[in-house]
């Protein structure tokens, strides 16, 4: 899509981050959710808050890989060790023998990687007592049904605890619920800033505004609910680290942890 | 490697074996019933399994009942595709093809059926056993995966028990074999062939209330288990129950062994490799003739 939006100056926003290099020459293309290279920096940035220097990680062939192309050539610079770093198919039925693998390595704490609640259920499975931090995508209401009582002291570094709102986040969390009697996540906070960031960029270009003209204005500064953008930014979302907020699920309940990024 | 990870390997090598085997062994059933080579086993096993759920769930059904019930729904979804579309096709004089084709379709079909009116949502059931473990060695093996390895070898000695010692199940073998000599003889044929289909779906759809609970059941899990199943049933000798749970667990062990012994990456290459070299060796299976004969 992002290849049909760019050759015809049509303004697009993506709700994941900055995916192939190709996407770097499109500006036209907005993402509202951040590169990976972000998330892989987060999910360190705990670890080393936490000092877990030897970290394990169980990550999926997609998504997985995705992050963990990031979190490499960041380990060092965070000081952390990855001494195990086992992959799984996506839709694979079972991890418990990767889990076992990261397990046997005795690692400070455990990452997971994935779009599945399956390695996170056979992580318990095989007792393994180190903290797990996962990575956003696995922070839907969906994955945690799925966890089933494998829901529980999992840290996620994302962007709204719609349990425990930050201040900006409140009034939106509060009309989610009216409308929709459920509790929003990172996605549908992001759905509403995409919106309000055309509305914005019509506001400043006029409301007639299309194309080239349109994407100009789009490319600047944008508080929003799910983070504060920059898509004047390289990567086309300007999202910094301080945006993230961290959850932990306890007992299939997100609580907002107190750590936060500066 | 240490003595514990290759326990663990092993314990999950034959829980996944196990799990592959129950969905073989409904294949394999149907296979040898009927001929037709059954691309929505899957499903018999994502139908039940969601049954069971939305029972206990919903209904609040006693989890005994709703088994039972989720079990039931399977073999009359068996039932009803048998006489919907494979006893039609049969009259046509439809080709193994055309089955195959029949089938991934309904495959297909009801996971997006399961999709529209249940939803995107996994759901878990409850553990036979509770959350409780044995530990052997320092690796941990569930209760619930030990009742579901009890349950899948006690299923294939009945199976056996049944083509071999019961008048239906003779019957049923008959039919397979030549269809018309068994019709001289008085056999239904048509009504075995129901018989086979209701047998395959209730296979499946035990497999997928054991599994549940330890991998819990969405839409698109029925995909996944017919692949492995297949190769699990393939591997063992297609109409044989026994050796589709030969098959199961020496698949299952493989895949596992391969990520401990060399790395979790080229799990599929390994397990696949070792697959075309036994059926190169073996192209009728790991049973062999007795496998293809139904023995």
């Amino acid at each position: 899509m992002g290849g049909l939006t760019h050759s015809n100056h049509i303004p697009q926003i993506a709700f994941t981050g900055m995916g192939p290099a190709v996407e770097k020459e499109r500006k036209c293309l907005a993402h509202v959710l951040p590169p990976q290279k972000l998330n892989a920096a987060a999910l360190l940035e705990y670890a080393s808050n936490i000092k877990a220097s030897k970290i394990g990680v169980l990550h999926d062939a997609g998504y997985g890989t995705v992050v963990m192309a990031e979190l490499k050539p960041l380990a060092d610079k965070y000081g952390v060790k990855l001494v195990a770093v086992e992959k799984f198919e996506i839709g694979a039925t079972d991890t418990t023998t990767q889990a076992a693998k990261v397990k046997a390595t005795q690692p400070d704490a455990i990452f997971i990687i994935a779009t599945s609640a399956t390695p996170f259920r056979n992580i318990k499975q095989i007792q393994a007592t180190q903290p797990i931090v996962a990575a956003i995508g696995s922070s839907s209401y969906e994955y945690v049904n799925a966890m089933g009582p494998a829901a529980d002291n999992i840290v996620i570094p994302e962007f709204l605890v719609g349990e425990d709102p930050l201040p900006h986040q409140k009034a939106f969390v509060e009309l989610y619920k009216q409308a929709y009697n459920s509790t929003p996540k990172n996605y549908e906070a992001a759905g509403w800033d995409a919106a309000h960031i055309i509305a914005q960029a019509l506001t400043k270009a006029g409301a007639d505004a299309t194309g080239q003209k349109l994407c100009d204005a789009m490319r600047a500064p944008y508080t929003g609910v799910l983070a504060n953008y920059d898509f004047s930014a390289d990567d086309m979302s300007g999202i910094p680290l301080s945006s993230y907020v961290f959850s932990k699920l306890v007992g299939g309940k997100y609580t907002r942890l107190p750590f936060q990024l500066k | 490697m240490t003595l514990t990870l290759v326990v663990q390997a092993i314990l999950a090598g034959v829980t996944n074996g196990i799990v592959y085997a129950l969905v073989g062994m409904g294949l394999a059933a149907i296979f040898k019933g009927s001929r037709v080579i059954n691309a929505m086993q899957g499903e018999f096993a994502v139908i039940g399994a969601m049954t069971t759920v939305l029972l206990l769930t919903k209904l609040q059904w006693p989890y005994a009942a709703a088994i039972a019930a989720g079990a039931g729904v399977g073999a009359l979804l068996g039932a009803g595709i048998e006489l919907a579309f494979v006893r039609y096709m049969m009259r046509k004089n439809a080709t193994e093809d055309s089955f195959l084709l029949l089938t991934i379709g309904l495959a297909l079909t009801l996971s997006a059926s399961v999709l529209y009116f249940i939803g995107r949502d996994g759901h878990l059931l409850p553990p036979l056993g509770g959350e409780g473990v044995f530990l052997i060695f320092d690796a941990v093996i569930q209760i619930h995966a030990v009742w579901l390895i009890a349950i899948g070898l006690a299923a294939t000695l009945l199976l056996r028990a049944f083509y071999h010692r019961t008048h239906i199940g003779l019957s049923m073998m008959a039919a397979s074999i030549d269809a018309d000599g068994a019709a001289t003889t008085g056999i239904d044929v048509g009504r075995m062939r129901t018989f086979t289909f209701v047998l395959g779906g209730l296979l499946g759809a035990l497999g997928g209330i054991l599994v549940t609970p330890l991998i819990g059941v969405d839409y698109q899990l029925g995909l996944n288990l017919t692949l492995k199943g297949f190769a699990a049933a393939v591997l063992g000798g297609l109409t044989n129950p026994l050796g589709a749970v030969i098959g199961g667990i020496t698949l299952g062990l493989v895949e596992s062994l391969a990520i401990i012994g060399v790395s979790s990456s080229y799990k599929d290459v390994i397990a696949y490799s070792v697959l075309i070299v036994i059926m190169i060796l073996m192209p009728q299976g790991i049973l062999g003739r007795a496998g293809r004969r139904g023995g």
